[in-house]
């Protein structure tokens, strides 16, 4: 009689532990919280924020227009106490929208249409609000692309940026967010990228220039640009080096250009520009060069002597200069 | 929460009653809340009551409430309060010295304030892991020193963890 008791009361026991472990595993599934309210009082301290504007994509109209199921990235700007205005990451944030019948907006500020309408979107950070920001969906075929617009004539070495525009079957005149962009075969010039809506053009050879935007079956448009022979001269500092093997300098390329009205201009070229090591002096060393993470930064690896060219274009008659770079053995006084 | 704490106290009053193995714990400690690069070291009290309903396995319930700020910047940041529940599970006597496990629920609430930002204030819900070792005082048996590292998770990338000494009593 009593063993059984006993036996009642530990498989009681058993229950409730189970009961309880069950309650605590479920409980745990279910953490809740948000950080986020913390992390934006510490964003406002420290950048002294005390606005909001919401950004549209590069090179949009005022009114943005846009399909349904057609996407769109909205950047988020910040306001500082003395006027300030800076980037701001858009992502993670508190976006809101008007009706979301017509326009919804991720956490990261991605727009997309769902039904023709109005609506405005705002985003908030902490107990500061966005202006709002208006967006229409209008659901319309592309007839043509209306237009490449940008800068008619490019200089050597300095990028040109591009978009294009196309004329819609409700007549409106819309950024082309998903253009693609080419340039005809052979060209001197190559297309660096085409992030957002835009073509960003990188020219090295004076003369003519067809850059081409196409989208979907639409017939493509092409556009002659110029590259103006303006670029007078390179100049690349530090010059001349002196460094110990394993050291790693960068160095900065700078044009000069000729103006329309004869004055000499100075642009930092070092990103659009070829670079390479000519390592006859005996040393060793590596070099980014404009398809590399830092065109222009140098790696000294043998001692010896190489010589750094910098030239606009891969054509080495093309405008450029050398820096003797003079490599030591590695100085050990920095580890002792 | 509310729920879960009154099963918990249901199921140690009892086991107390069944077995009379029940334990009470008052701890004061430090916490490391980390938001933002910012870093916070407030202090905070905690009393638990508890008991045991297999030997070395405890049901327990739990409270802190914050007595100090921590300071960083133009910061600065309390544990307002905190309540759950947990299963202590700890291991047999060697020389005077057990380590203990307890896995657990907690709600705990901060407060950030700062005299150019608005006062901020967060609920979290989440879970309680804390590992640590007690010593039996030698003049008073049912008496232990307790050390104890707490984690408290919640939303990441907010980060609660703690450092608490104190005093558990075992009934006889």
């Amino acid at each position: 009689m009593m063993l059984h008791a006993e036996y009642n009361v530990r498989m009681r026991k058993k229950r409730i532990l189970l009961g309880v472990t069950v309650a605590l595993s479920l409980l745990l599934a279910a953490c809740d919280g948000d950080s986020r309210i913390f992390e934006e009082a510490a964003e406002i301290e420290s950048l002294d924020l005390v606005g909001l504007a919401v950004v549209p994509p590069a090179n949009s109209d005022t009114a943005l227009v846009i399909n349904r199921d057609e996407q769109l990235q909205l950047g988020l700007a910040g306001i500082s106490s003395s006027g300030l205005t800076f980037n701001l990451s858009s992502n993670g944030r508190r976006w809101s929208t008007s009706d979301s019948s017509i326009i919804s907006i991720s956490e990261n500020g991605l727009v997309t249409g769902q039904n023709n309408g109005s609506a405005t979107v705002s985003v908030s950070v902490s107990n500061i609000v966005s202006a709002q920001f208006g967006l229409t969906v209008n659901d319309a075929s592309l007839i043509s692309i209306n237009s490449i617009e940008g800068q008619d004539n490019l200089e050597r070495c300095v990028p040109g940026e591009y978009f294009a525009t196309g004329l819609f079957d409700d007549q409106s005149v819309r950024v082309l967010t998903e253009a693609g962009f080419s340039l005809q075969l052979n060209s001197t010039a190559t297309l660096e990228s085409t992030d957002q809506n835009t073509a960003i053009i990188n020219a090295t050879t004076a003369g003519a220039v067809t850059l081409s935007a196409s989208f979907g079956n639409v017939q493509p448009l092409e556009r002659q640009l110029t590259v103006l022979d303006t670029l007078q001269s390179l100049s690349v500092t530090p010059n001349p080096v002196s460094l110990d093997v394993n050291d790693t300098i960068d160095f900065t390329a700078t044009g000069a250009y000729l103006s329309a009205d004869g004055s000499v201009t100075t642009r930092d070229i070092t990103n659009q520009i070829i670079w390479f090591v000519d390592e006859s002096g005996g040393g060793e060393a590596s070099v980014d060069s404009i398809d590399d993470d830092v065109p222009g930064r140098l790696d000294a690896e043998e001692e010896g002597t190489v010589s750094l060219q910098a030239f606009c274009g891969a054509d080495v008659t093309n405008v450029g200069q050398s820096v003797n770079v003079s490599i030591d053995e590695e100085d050990d006084e920095d580890d002792l | 929460m509310r729920w879960l704490l009154a099963c918990v106290l249901l199921t140690a009053s009892y086991s107390a009653l069944a077995e009379g193995r029940i334990y009470g714990e008052v701890q004061v400690g430090g916490a490391i809340v980390t938001h933002s690069d910012l870093e916070f070291y407030p202090g905070f009290a905690s009393i638990s009551a508890g008991a045991f309903v297999f030997p070395g396995i405890g049901v327990e319930v739990f409270a802190d409430r914050g007595f100090l700020s921590g300071e960083e910047d133009n910061f600065d940041l309390d544990i307002d309060s905190a309540y759950g529940v947990g299963i202590r599970f700890q291991s047999p006597p060697q020389r005077g010295v057990q380590g203990f496990i307890v896995l657990g629920a907690v709600e705990y609430t901060l407060e950030q304030n700062s005299p150019t930002s608005p006062r901020v204030e967060g609920d979290f819900t989440g879970a309680r892991v804390s590992v640590g070792l007690m010593q039996r005082l030698v003049l008073f048996p049912n008496l232990l020193f307790t050390a104890e590292y707490r984690h408290y998770n919640a939303d990441e990338p907010l980060k609660v963890d703690g450092l608490l000494f104190g005093f558990r009593f075992n009934t006889p």
